[in-house]
């Protein structure tokens, strides 16, 4: 995992909770890595996985909650990394360049960076089903994201997991419909 | 949500550490590209991106500064940092964003790291920053340019500010103390003001031993024992405690200690919080002593809610009504009842301590056991800070004995007063009974002259009854005893001498009644008397003393109705007035040689009041004099002839029994009055509400 991710997830707990939370957090959790992450460093997965148990049992949130919070925190700030990844863009085509051009991106920037892969099946105008499969199985990092990008975008994505790594399948499918657009 | 113990200031420091070693573990990521993509010549399109990704994604300001001291590099966080656009940035002197020309301090082929420095921002404002600097070299080796990394170090200036504010400002003395021997390494201005130093380097100049008395209170050698605190802070994290301290000028005051554990530049330090507690001590010490001398009081103590239930009483409460702080405890203070007072007195009472003012009287209680006692009672109500009555305090002194001494004086006195009337009064009965023994044996004689006269007339008698010859020689005989018992003078003188006995008779009667009723004890018990026929009686008895100085004037009212009154106590103010009156007046004349004085009583109905006034033609009073009369013991007149005592009890009778007042109406020179106003119906409806 990517250490700008790690520093997105400080950020999160210090406004979210406070930075007294995330102090305790850190004195709580047994990681690996014993220096202070940094963005383009990358640390063992195990490392975030603690970080997200120990944070869930902490602040009392049930860590799919807390996965979905944490994925809608995190898009904005990693899109303003790369804010031209999403110029010209709709929510839906933003979402089909993902695996072809946003996660080619990372990798120029982070080049050990392991991405998840995106597959689509683009079946009408208004709705989009895609499949995600990672070693990681963050789903619900995935839906927080999703929330991230329909906030960003000011659209409205309504959408349905119809299968789940964490049940046992190979991969997640989430079938998405685009609403509306918000507030007109 | 977690509950923590870090302070605001452990945070800042932890992320403050985790930046600073961010920095440099992005030093050394930009120091290794950098030295591989330079001196490697390889710098390909995607190299360049690496670099420039790595420079985007690291959150810090990055400038790369050429040693001619411009900028030809800047990265994404700079641009937002100083809120310049790119363009303007770059190819600008480094010397405009730090507002000075001391970049060549910086600008060298020597690597620095975290100095406090400010960016000048696009809109003029100073940015605090710590800046590191790393030599980027050319392919030859050779240094060209310095990257600088800044970190906005804004919030912890602005945190850095506000604690030192808070320090600054703080009422508490704050220090600091650092191994090895843990001595002073800095004070805020309140640690110069408690320790009484000159300023913060006079204060660090002297050692914690020097800062307390040899021994702390516990007997410790504090020298010893603050090794001891400073261990235990340092083994605990911190460590609170009470010590005494001493300050420069010598004077000891106890404190509160808070010693608190911290690491600064690698090394442990203490914080040391000490708060002079000397005003809370004061405070607690004078609660204590109020507690105690309520505990020892020897007046009773109760305290009552404002509706009378009582909340509080003393030992000396306890002691003397039987009854125990636990059985007292919501009671009413009418266990204590006797049934002496009337309800009126009691709403009287009551009516005036809810409205706020303070009650003072007699009370007339009795014991648990039943036994009764007198006590002087002041009832206050104690407010809040908004007026509102909380709670009522009594205090009571027990006056039994005081009352039962009172009276014994006042019947010593009365037999004093008797004693030296005795003679006047011996006198006065003496010169009737002289004259009754006179006219007696003038009687007796009279009698004898008579026998002969009775006889001789019996004789002429019998002889007119045997043969009615009355025989010459009885004539003659019957004629000598007539002639010799001088009838024609008998006849006038014997009523007259009868008359004078009867009289005589009858003034030692009068003085002898005077004399029982003056001296007759009324048990403390009011009675109706005529006020009048009093003072008669006290005039009759005193007469000897007044009769050879002063003419004595009445002038009584005599529509003063019968009043209550402590009838024995009251003759005897009114000859202890009459007494001093008479010796003022003999003072005046000589002791009666020259003329006599003038003694006036007067009785006056004035309303709801009996006045009483008595006047003499005395010396008069002297002002100084007059103000110190009533005074226990005081007196004017020759050793051994007052007591200092006669006037004193006239006021207690007056005042404090009677509820009445008395007065002094004198000029030197002129004589003296004496006014006594008593209450005609008795005293409870008095302000006062004494009661016997």
């Amino acid at each position: 995992m990517k250490g700008v991710i790690f520093n997105v997830f400080d950020t999160f707990v210090v406004e979210r909770f406070g930075a007294d939370a995330y102090e305790a957090l850190l004195d709580s959790c047994t990681l690996q890595t014993r220096e202070p992450f940094v963005g383009p460093g990358t640390y063992p997965d195990a490392d975030f996985a603690e970080l997200i148990i120990k944070a869930s049992q902490q602040l009392n949130l049930p860590t799919p909650d807390l996965l979905r919070a944490f994925g809608h925190f995190c898009l904005p700030r990693l899109v303003d990394k790369l804010p031209e990844l999403l110029e010209g863009h709709t929510a839906k085509s933003f979402l089909l360049s993902v695996e072809n051009v946003v996660h080619i991106e990372v990798h120029k920037l982070y080049a050990d960076a392991l991405t998840p892969t995106f597959r689509y099946l683009d079946p009408a105008p208004s709705h989009l089903s895609i499949q995600y499969s990672s070693p990681r199985r963050l789903c619900h990092l995935m839906e927080g994201l999703l929330d991230g990008v329909s906030e960003h975008f000011a659209t409205t994505i309504s959408y349905h997991q119809s299968q789940c790594m964490l049940d046992g399948a190979e991969s997640c499918v989430f079938d998405l419909e685009f609403l509306a657009q918000q507030g007109g | 949500m977690i509950v923590t113990n870090f302070s605001t200031e452990k945070i800042l420091t932890r992320r403050l550490d985790r930046a600073t070693k961010r920095i440099e573990i992005l030093e050394k990521m930009i120091e290794t590209t950098s030295r591989d993509l330079f001196l490697a010549n390889q710098q390909t399109i995607q190299e360049k991106e690496y670099i420039e990704s790595l420079l985007e994604s690291m959150g810090v300001s990055l400038i790369v500064v050429s040693h001619d001291g411009i900028i030809r590099q800047v990265n994404a966080e700079t641009i937002r940092l100083l809120g310049y656009p790119a363009e303007q940035l770059l190819g600008k002197q480094f010397a405009e964003l730090l507002g000075d020309n001391r970049f060549e301090e910086l600008i060298t082929d020597v690597a620095f790291s975290q100095y406090e420095w400010a960016y000048t921002a696009h809109d003029g404002r100073k940015i605090p920053v710590l800046l590191s600097g790393t030599p980027v070299r050319n392919k030859a080796g050779k240094v060209w340019a310095t990257s600088c990394i800044a970190v906005d170090i804004t919030q912890r200036k602005r945190a850095e500010g506000q604690f030192k504010v808070m320090i600054e400002t703080s009422a508490d003395a704050i220090m600091t103390l650092a191994p090895p021997d843990w001595s002073f390494t800095s004070g805020n201005p309140a640690t110069v003001v408690m320790f009484r130093s000159r300023d913060e380097r006079h204060f660090i100049s002297f050692g914690p031993a020097q800062l307390s008395p040899e021994y702390q209170p516990d007997g410790q050698v504090s020298a010893i024992k603050s090794q001891e605190m400073i261990k235990l802070a340092l083994r605990k994290g911190s460590h609170f405690f009470e010590w005494t301290h001493r300050r420069l000028d010598g004077q000891i005051f106890p404190a509160t200690v808070l010693l608190a554990r911290f690491e600064f530049a690698g090394e442990m330090q203490l914080l040391a919080t000490v708060h002079d507690i000397s005003e809370r001590r004061y405070t607690e010490d004078q609660l204590m002593r109020l507690s105690k001398a309520v505990e020892y009081a020897n007046e009773s103590i109760v305290i009552t809610d404002p509706q009378g239930v009582i909340q509080y009483v003393n030992p000396a409460f306890e002691k003397l009504t039987g009854y125990t702080l636990r059985e007292a405890i919501n009671q009413n203070p009418r266990i204590l009842k006797s049934g002496v007072q009337s309800a009126e007195f009691y709403a009287n009472l009551w009516q005036t301590i809810k409205n706020g003012h303070v009650w003072s009287g007699r009370i007339s209680n009795r014991a648990k056991n039943g036994t009764a006692f007198i006590e002087d009672v002041t009832i206050s109500p104690i407010v809040d800070d908004n007026g509102v009555i909380t709670n009522f305090v009594a205090v009571k002194k027990d006056i039994t004995k005081q009352i039962a001494l009172e009276t014994r004086a006042l019947q010593s006195q009365k037999l004093e007063s008797i004693g030296q009337l005795a003679a006047g009064i011996a006198h006065e009965i003496n010169t009737p009974i002289q004259f009754v023994g006179d006219n007696t044996v003038f009687l007796q004689r009279a009698f004898s002259s008579l026998i002969p006269v009775l006889e001789t007339g019996r004789q002429l008698l019998d002889g007119s009854k045997q043969d009615g010859k009355i025989a010459p020689k009885a004539v003659l005989a019957a004629e000598i005893a007539y002639k010799k018992a001088k009838i024609g003078f008998l006849a006038k003188q014997i009523p007259r001498a009868v008359e004078q006995s009867l009289e005589g008779i009858e003034r030692v009667a009068h003085i002898v009644s005077a004399m029982k009723e003056f001296s007759h004890p009324s048990q403390g018990m009011m009675q109706s008397i005529d006020l009048n026929h009093a003072i008669e009686t006290t005039l009759t008895v005193a007469r000897n003393e007044w009769k050879y100085v002063a003419d004595m004037e009445t002038d009584f009212d005599q529509t003063l109705p019968a009043m209550m009154c402590l009838r024995d106590e009251f003759n005897q103010v009114i000859l202890n007035i009459i007494v001093n009156a008479a010796h003022a007046i003999s003072d005046n004349t000589n002791a009666g040689k020259d003329g006599k004085g003038v003694i006036r009583v007067v009785t006056r109905c004035d309303g709801r009041w009996a006045e009483v006034r008595i006047s003499d033609s005395g010396t008069g009073i002297p002002e100084e004099v007059q103000q110190r009369v009533f005074d226990p013991f005081f007196t004017t007149k020759k050793v051994g002839l007052g007591t200092g005592q006669g006037l004193a009890i006239a006021r207690s009778v007056v005042v404090d029994k009677h509820a009445g007042t008395i007065d002094i109406d004198s000029a030197v020179g002129e004589g003296a009055t004496f006014i006594i106003r008593l209450p005609i119906h008795g005293v409870e409806n008095t302000a006062k509400g004494s009661v016997m």
